[in-house]
């Protein structure tokens, strides 16, 4: 293993030399940045490596590889993180899966990058996943669990839904490829803090119990991958101290194909996380469970997105459900890395607003309700709130 | 045979239980299934799967056939995508994990279709091989064949088994099975004849075709058709005691029966009719063996709890949501939710005080039954007559709102089905004859447009009384007389002239005036003649407008007996003769005279050797003697060898 320090401002990673199209698109260095490389030898000032040793400037007189090149994974280098002309095809879920441990939404929304750039996976940031609970014993959630977790409709969090889809949730936040080595969430190194506030369903006084306990046990980010359809009593003044405190709250807009609002997503106070898929062309779409709702505020990933189940075998979370997990792991990225004793909820909507941090999907309807100010671009995010805040 | 029935039974039990439900029933199981949270009545999370279950037949879209399977768009079916049922979504927690959930287990509807036609045609085959020429053998080895008579093993298939495990020839040997498995057949007409749309004719002869065709069509294609297999199928329901229940789900569900009708396409408010009565009358079926309803006291004691009795409105309200049930300017969906139970309880009073009197029926029946009476015409009639009674109920929808009314269409049900359940009646008691009388009358007298042809008609009485006789018969004389009335059926005069084309063995009666040839005189062998005329032959006759023109092929001439007999009727034994002295090979032609059995013809014979007859002696001629004639005679076929109809 050698490394090499980037010293160009940009350094683009390429399957081949033809030009600077996306197409052969693989992968992007910055200024200072270690270039890894295995079993490589440099001759004159071109690096070799990957398979074929072949490297070449393109005509903007970039570095290309005709086969990639091997990176080390950036923090612990323990999983091989590959950057090889799989890369060309980002949202290819078997190689993602299966080389990297992470689903497409990690590439796809660069949180790798955030990785690299800002040298954090989370750490320090309390997020709290109220939801049917927890099953850690035999996954990559294996002592990622906050011993402050509690359960408000019972004496265990153990996660005992037919889907597990507490032990989903807390895995795309913050499963860390430790144990079984199949799954890295968002922020792996965030302290996971589970609120079981549910079996199969959840009643509203227990959707309510559940939150301010999160809120009680110090959490920055409560995120909950719930819909009720019945009013949440006591949920407006809950959200109000959110909102005065910093606790930046998030919910899933639901899932039923339908024109609703779900709680608490519709709530002053909440953030209200929609899904977004890819097509067969990698195109991103909504996803088509998305419930439409004015109170709709930013879509992540949330189709077939790698997860821990309750076994040492991966498991995929889906529709809103999976994107408010997404994002409540992207929003521990952002507080390890922001300013995060100015990051409240009027902070992030101003931020959301301002159109810098978010893409729309083009071709569908731009209107609020149906995807919010648009997809979530973490990166931008980061820059927005180090700039304005 | 009755193994299969028994699958059958099983599957169809299975069917009805995974696509239909009980509102009463499941109401108070969705009761049970509540707990109090902070104050509120809430389903227990932790038994959703159960919940789901039982709400699931709930979810059942007309459009697509289909019901949900996830807790989440059962939910939705309830709260969201159609509105929010005011009865139930209160009890609902509301909240769910987000992403697909499946507690609950799709189960398989489908129902396999097994078809044994190609067994029994190549048994019927096997056998056909080897049947004799002998008539009676002839008659059984042709109702094996499935290509002729494709209606007998759909109408009796119990007889069909039978037919096809033994030789035609030993046919006198299983007299009393052929009667007891016709027995079997007939008990099941109502629920047979319906069959006869299923029957694949590709292979049949074209007079079966024909039949086959013009019975499919009336109950595929017609309004009537599928009227008259509903009736039927509530008669049935009647002998084999099925629940009204499940006979009206089935023909208010089953595509075959009322939902396809032409008009039911064109006309919305009878579809939604005919779901109408379907859906309430399911939501009282009683799950006890034999009762078709819940008892009245039940269900008030349910519509009176608050609870129970709202979450059963919600079950129908929402299968009214679900179907648009809309008659006329009522949705009825928004009627129940203003009226609540005052809507619909009227009717199901009204309807399970009928229920509760056919209850009563069927208990006596049965305690007669098990007393061993050996008479229960009062109590059949008594039960039929509450069925009926039952049946008028359920179309008086009038109870619900005043100006609510069935369209004439499905009255038309259930005014046939009481016709119905009188056949059903005959059947019960085992009059045949009666039964088989009825539903000839039953479908000429309400269908006049069926398009049934005649040969189907004639079909079905001439087996079906032919069962019925021969089930009937006390002694095995009087079963040789049944088989033979059918095998060798009179003949009749008119069969020539109603006829395209007949082929009968024929006699003739009358007089003559023609020349003849006497070879064993010497001089003036020809020479006028006249007298009786009593010929016996084939004759191949066709129909020419009223009347029929047959050529007769002659065998014998039985003129000099007849002659003798016309004077002398009382004589016990006639002299011998032989075979050879009566016999006269012919041929000529003969006019058919309409509306009248008389024949007017011209023949030229070889012979009879017999010349004249006593009671003492014969004049026999042994010389080829010859003659042509003139004759007027009577018609008397004999038996009919072949008719093509019209």
């Amino acid at each position: 293993m050698k490394e090499y320090i980037v010293t160009k401002n940009i350094l683009n990673i390429r399957s081949s030399a033809s030009d600077e199209s996306d197409d052969n698109f693989i992968g992007q260095l910055t200024a200072g940045e270690t270039l890894y490389l295995t079993d490589d030898e440099i001759i004159g000032v071109t690096p070799k490596g990957g398979t074929t040793n072949i490297w070449k400037t393109d005509n903007l007189n970039r570095l290309v590889s005709l086969d990639g090149v091997r990176l080390k994974n950036y923090n612990d280098k323990k999983a091989e993180f590959v950057a090889d002309t799989s890369l060309a095809y980002l949202h290819n879920n078997s190689q993602n899966e299966a080389q990297w441990k992470v689903s497409w939404g990690f590439v796809d929304l660069e949180v790798w990058k955030i990785w690299k750039m800002y040298n954090t996976q989370g750490s320090g940031v309390k997020v709290a996943v109220v939801d049917t609970g927890v099953m850690s014993a035999s996954n990559d959630l294996k002592n990622r669990i906050s011993n402050k977790s509690v359960s408000v409709v019972g004496n265990t969090i153990d996660d005992m839904s037919p889907t597990n889809h507490g032990t989903m949730s807390a895995g795309v936040i913050g499963a860390n490829g430790a144990t079984t080595s199949t799954v890295f969430g968002i922020a792996p190194q965030c302290e996971l803090i589970i609120v079981k506030a549910g079996n199969n369903g959840f009643y509203p006084t227990d959707i309510l119990s559940g939150a301010t306990k999160a809120k009680e046990l110090g959490a920055n980010i409560i995120s909950m991958s719930i819909e009720c359809y019945n009013p949440i009593p006591g949920m407006d003044t809950f959200l109000e101290g959110c909102k005065n405190s910093g606790v930046i709250f998030l919910a899933a807009v639901g899932d039923m194909s339908a024109t609703i609002d779900s709680n608490p997503a519709s709530y002053d106070g909440c953030f209200s996380v929609g899904a977004y898929n890819l097509d067969a062309n990698k195109n991103r779409i909504i996803n088509p469970q998305n419930n439409t709702s004015k109170f709709l505020k930013c879509l992540c990933p949330g189709d077939h997105t790698l997860t821990c189940s309750k076994s040492p075998q991966p498991a995929f979370h889906n529709a809103s459900s999976s994107s408010t997990a997404f994002m409540a792991g992207i929003m521990a990225l952002v507080f390890a890395v922001a300013k995060k004793n100015v990051i409240a909820f009027q902070i992030l909507l101003n931020a959301l607003q301002s159109n810098s941090c978010t893409e729309s999907i083009p071709g569908n309807n731009i209107s609020q309700s149906v995807q919010g100010y648009g997809v979530l671009t973490p990166l931008q995010l980061i820059t927005y709130l180090n700039s304005n805040t | 045979m009755k193994r299969l029935v028994f699958l059958i039974l099983l599957c169809l039990i299975g069917y009805l239980h995974t696509t239909a439900q009980t509102a009463y029933y499941d109401a108070l199981k969705l009761k049970a299934l509540l707990i109090q949270k902070n104050g509120a009545l809430v389903f227990d999370d932790s038994k959703w799967s159960q919940v789901f279950q039982i709400l699931k037949p709930y979810t059942y879209n007309p459009q697509t056939g289909a019901y949900q399977d996830s807790d989440k768009d059962i939910y939705k079916n309830f709260c969201i995508a159609n509105g929010r049922n005011p009865f139930i979504c209160d009890y609902f927690a509301g909240g769910f994990a987000g992403g697909a959930q499946n507690f609950i287990a799709s189960v398989a509807n489908s129902v396999g279709n097994t078809n044994i036609s190609t067994i029994a045609d190549g048994l019927t085959k096997f056998l056909i091989e080897r049947a004799k020429e002998e008539l009676f053998i002839a008659f059984f080895s042709n109702l094996k064949n499935n290509q002729k008579f494709p209606e007998f093993p759909v109408l009796f298939p119990h007889t069909q088994v039978l037919l096809n495990n033994f030789n035609s020839w030993e046919y006198s040997n299983i007299i009393n099975s052929l009667r007891e498995a016709f027995d079997k057949d007939l008990q099941d007409l109502l629920v047979d004849i319906p069959k006869l749309k299923d029957v694949d004719c590709s292979k049949c002869e074209t007079d079966a075709k024909n039949r086959i065709n013009a019975f499919k069509k009336f109950v595929q294609q017609t309004d009537d058709g599928r009227i008259f297999l509903s009736a039927l199928q509530l008669g049935n329901g009647f002998i084999s005691e099925q629940k009204v229940s499940d006979v009206i789900h089935i023909i208010a569900s089953d595509t075959s029966y009322l939902l396809n009708m032409p008009s039911v396409k064109a006309n919305l408010n009878i579809k939604n009719g005919i779901r109408l009565f379907d859906i309430l009358s399911y939501s009282i079926r009683s799950n006890v063996n034999g009762v078709s309803y819940i008892s009245g006291n039940d269900f008030k004691a349910m519509i009176t709890d608050p609870v129970a009795g709202n979450i059963y409105l919600g079950l129908i309200y929402q299968q009214l949501k679900n179907e648009n049930i809309q008659i006329g300017a009522i949705n009825l969906a928004n009627y129940l939710n203003t009226n609540k139970a005052a809507a619909i309880q009227p009717y199901l009073n009204n309807l399970l005080t009928q229920g509760d009197a056919l209850a009563t029926a069927i208990n006596n029946l049965l305690a007669a039954k098990k007393k061993g009476e050996k008479d229960l015409t009062t109590y059949w009639a008594a039960n039929f007559e509450s069925g009926k009674q039952l049946l008028l109920s359920l179309t008086n929808i009038s109870l619900i709102e005043p100006t609510l009314t069935f369209d004439k269409t499905i009255q038309n049900v259930f005014n046939y089905s009481t016709q119905t359940l009188e056949i059903a009646h005959d059947v019960a008691l085992r009059n045949y004859n009666a039964a088989v009388i009825g539903t000839i009358n039953f479908i000429s007298s309400n269908f006049k447009s069926s398009g049934l042809n005649s040969e189907f008609m004639t079909f079905f009485v001439k087996y079906g009384s032919f069962a019925g006789n021969l089930i009937q018969a006390q002694s095995s004389d009087d079963a040789e007389k049944a088989i033979e009335s059918v095998a060798l059926p009179a003949g009749s005069a008119s069969i020539k002239k109603n006829t395209n084309l007949s082929i009968a063995l024929n006699g003739y009666l009358g007089g003559f005036y023609g020349n003849e040839y006497l070879a064993d005189k010497a001089t003036n062998k020809w020479g006028a003649t006249t007298g009786v005329y009593a010929p016996i032959g084939v004759t191949f006759s066709k129909r020419i407008s009223d009347a029929s023109f047959s050529l007769f092929v002659q065998v014998i001439d039985l003129g000099a007996v007849a002659a003798y007999r016309l004077n002398d009727p009382n004589t016990a034994n006639l002299p011998n003769f032989t075979l050879q002295n009566i016999l006269a090979p012919g041929i000529g032609g003969i006019i058919g005279v309409p509306k009248w059995p008389l024949s007017i013809g011209y023949t030229y014979q070889l012979g009879p050797e017999l010349r004249s007859i006593n009671a003492t002696n014969t004049v026999v001629s042994s010389s080829l003697n010859s003659r042509w004639q003139f004759f007027i005679a009577v018609d008397i076929p004999l038996f009919s060898l072949y008719t093509k109809p019209k």
